[in-house]
């Protein structure tokens, strides 16, 4: 497992692993009951606090990509992955309900919401400063 | 910005727990100390020079005689239960306190049969590791080896609280970063913690899980470190952005012919009102350090 | 509490030479008078005593033993037991020294057996005299505020040395020439027997170190480093 955070992107650390550990999971790099490395193992190897890698575990946990066993460890959990990708997909549809929603109360039609969206696409860089 | 004690959670588990800790000198003064570390966690405590970090320590150790206050270690209390607290505890601090005409054996002679736990092979390996020659007269070492040899002094016992004032004052930068790796290593087991303190905050931007910051005998802050530093933003912009009802938002505010820099809690209050043509950074401990010192009078803003 | 003592001992190494030049410089004391014998013996006593405070005094060494598992009343009682140790070191070197001088009849050395009991019972007094003012003086002012007191209380207990080493020597008669209450401290110390005399010179010595303990133990207690 290959973990690599910046510490200047601003973005959070524990949300950097997260995110990572995450695409692991989804692209198959890690199997199911495959074990991660121990909170404090992880903190060593990336030096950072304890508290941020147990954040990124707890909330990995959260949302059952990883599962622990007090006194073992954490490890992946079962993935159901189409089911995953399928719920990503319905909570951007539900996203953009919401901003088709608040468009048409400035009579925004399709071709200008389209600009917008493209316009932010463009620009926006989750990696950069904030 | 006084903030309740973050750490109090789970009693069983606090390896130290200071309430109220104040000692009163001549010129200087500590006031209402209040912090706690739980076993398993690395606290750092910061602050300027002469803030009041090493009393803080002293006190702890019952060096200094407290006026007022509670301390505990490992529940037990720090002056009634001296003797069996201090087996546990392994000490680091700025200066060498170990008689230097002695060799490192001859010092180790002495002090081991002290400790109930103390761990010969444990001793020997760290010498080894650090390239401690034990026949070495004290005096004769480097800074660096003094340090390090007080180090294998306090980790071979079995220590459950590492307490260092300042181990790293005065050395590069190559062995702070070789003392770091020993405490990650250290914190391994998660029922040892932690207490470091250091006005070389760098040290602790990354093993530190909790910050208490002490300036002029008080705590400022005591809390987690991740949660200090998002808590925080360092916002830049021109000049002509700011109005009075605005700086007020600032902690602090630094202002210079090409523009303005400033530390704020309140980002969402700021953001809105300068729109855009601002840069928006995470602080490094040291920015709020310094911010958060002038702002209680110490230097100009 | 005993490694403390050994500390004191450890750093010590190169004193060896002065106290055992001191040792042997006046030779076969025991067997000259416990005058000399005990002002040999407090001046060892002194010159460990001060080297090795003046190296806890160098090295600040005290922060680091308080930081050890060890209480303040322990770390007082290593330093009196220690200038005990140092007495008794002493007294290892010169009591076999003046005996075997004594064997090979060196020139000047009268007495027997006596020679030695008195000197211990004449010298534990005044030992436990010098340690019991110097200590607790040692702990209320530090290592360089005491050397003067130190220093003092040397000629005061040599002075004392030398005013009883006086008045033994003196005969019954002459002492109707000084006074009156030392007359009868001295007829009744001559109604008991030798051994008993030293036994209650003992008993007294003790109880000044006990006293003198305590009072450093108070003082040391509420010390700040």
């Amino acid at each position: 497992m290959n973990i690599i955070i910046s510490h200047i992107s601003g973005e959070p650390i524990y949300q950097q692993i997260i995110n990572q550990i995450k695409t692991l999971i989804l692209a198959g790099d890690m199997t199911e009951g495959e074990m991660l490395p121990s909170i404090r193992q992880l903190g060593k190897d990336l030096r950072i606090s304890v508290i941020t890698t147990k954040r990124a575990y707890e909330e990995l946990e959260r949302e059952r990509f990883i599962y622990s066993v007090p006194g073992k460890g954490s490890f992946v959990a079962l993935q159901n992955c189409e089911a995953r990708i399928e719920n990503k997909r319905k909570q951007i549809e539900e996203m953009l309900k919401h901003v088709i929603k608040e468009s048409r109360l400035l009579n925004l039609g399709l071709a200008e919401i389209t600009e917008i969206l493209k316009n932010v696409y463009e620009r926006y860089d989750p990696g950069k400063v904030r | 910005m006084n903030e309740a004690d973050p750490v109090r959670r789970n009693s069983n588990s606090l390896i130290l727990e200071i309430q109220g800790l104040g000692k009163h000198f001549s010129e200087f003064e500590i006031s209402d100390v209040t912090f706690s570390l739980e076993k398993g966690y690395v606290m750092g405590l910061i602050g300027p020079n002469g803030s009041g970090k090493t009393t803080t320590i002293k006190l702890i150790m019952n060096l200094l005689k407290k006026d007022r206050g509670e301390v505990k270690v490992f529940g037990l209390d720090h002056v009634k239960d001296e003797k069996e607290i201090k087996n546990k505890i392994g000490f680091v601090y700025d200066e060498n306190h170990y008689y230097g005409v002695l060799t490192i054996e001859q010092m180790k002679k002495i002090v081991a049969p002290m400790y109930q736990y103390w761990d010969e092979r444990l001793f020997q390996k760290y010498l080894k590791d650090f390239g401690l020659n034990p026949k070495q007269k004290i005096d004769k070492l480097s800074k660096g080896m003094k340090t390090k040899f007080s180090l294998a002094m306090a980790l071979s016992h079995h220590a459950e609280l590492i307490i260092l004032d300042e181990p790293t004052s005065g050395l590069d930068p190559v062995f702070r970063n070789e003392l770091l790796e020993i405490l990650y290593s250290l914190m391994q087991d998660e029922n040892k913690a932690i207490l470091f303190s250091t006005h070389i905050t760098s040290d602790l931007e990354r093993i530190a899980d909790y910050i208490t910051f002490i300036n002029q005998g008080r705590v400022v802050f005591t809390s987690e470190k991740d949660q200090v530093l998002e808590r925080f933003s360092l916002v830049k912009g021109p000049n002509y952005l700011l109005e009075s009802s605005l700086e007020k938002q600032f902690i602090g505010l630094r202002k210079s012919s090409v523009g303005f820099e400033g530390l704020t809690a309140d980002l969402e209050v700021i953001l809105p009102a300068l729109k855009e043509k601002i840069i928006v950074e995470r602080p490094t401990l040291d920015e709020i350090m310094i911010y958060l010192v002038n702002r209680t009078g110490m230097g100009v803003t | 509490m005993w490694r403390i003592i050994l500390k004191d001992l450890m750093v010590q190494k190169s004193n060896i030479f002065i106290i055992l030049f001191l040792c042997i410089s006046i030779s076969g004391t025991m067997y000259r008078s416990p005058g000399i014998a005990g002002v040999q013996l407090l001046l060892g006593v002194y010159f460990m005593l001060i080297y090795a405070n003046s190296y806890d005094f160098k090295y600040n060494g005290e922060i680091m033993i308080n930081s050890l598992p060890i209480n303040r009343k322990e770390i007082v009682l290593a330093k009196y037991l220690s200038a005990i140790v140092y007495a008794l070191i002493i007294m290892v070197i010169i009591i076999p020294e003046s005996m075997i001088l004594y064997l090979f009849n060196f020139p000047g050395l009268t007495g027997g057996i006596q020679g030695i009991v008195s000197f211990l019972g004449i010298v534990v007094l005044l030992l436990s005299l010098y340690i019991s003012i110097y200590l607790p003086l040692y702990y209320r002012l530090g290592y360089m505020r005491s050397r003067w007191a130190n220093f003092i209380s040397m000629f005061v207990i040599f002075g004392l040395i030398g005013a009883v080493g006086q008045l033994t020597k003196m005969p019954a008669d002459e002492l109707e020439t000084t006074s009156q209450g030392l007359e009868q401290l001295i007829m009744i110390l001559n109604g008991y027997a030798d051994p008993v005399i030293y036994l209650m010179m003992l008993v007294v010595g003790i109880v000044l170190l006990v006293l003198s303990f305590k009072v450093s133990v108070r003082i040391y207690k509420n010390k700040d480093f």
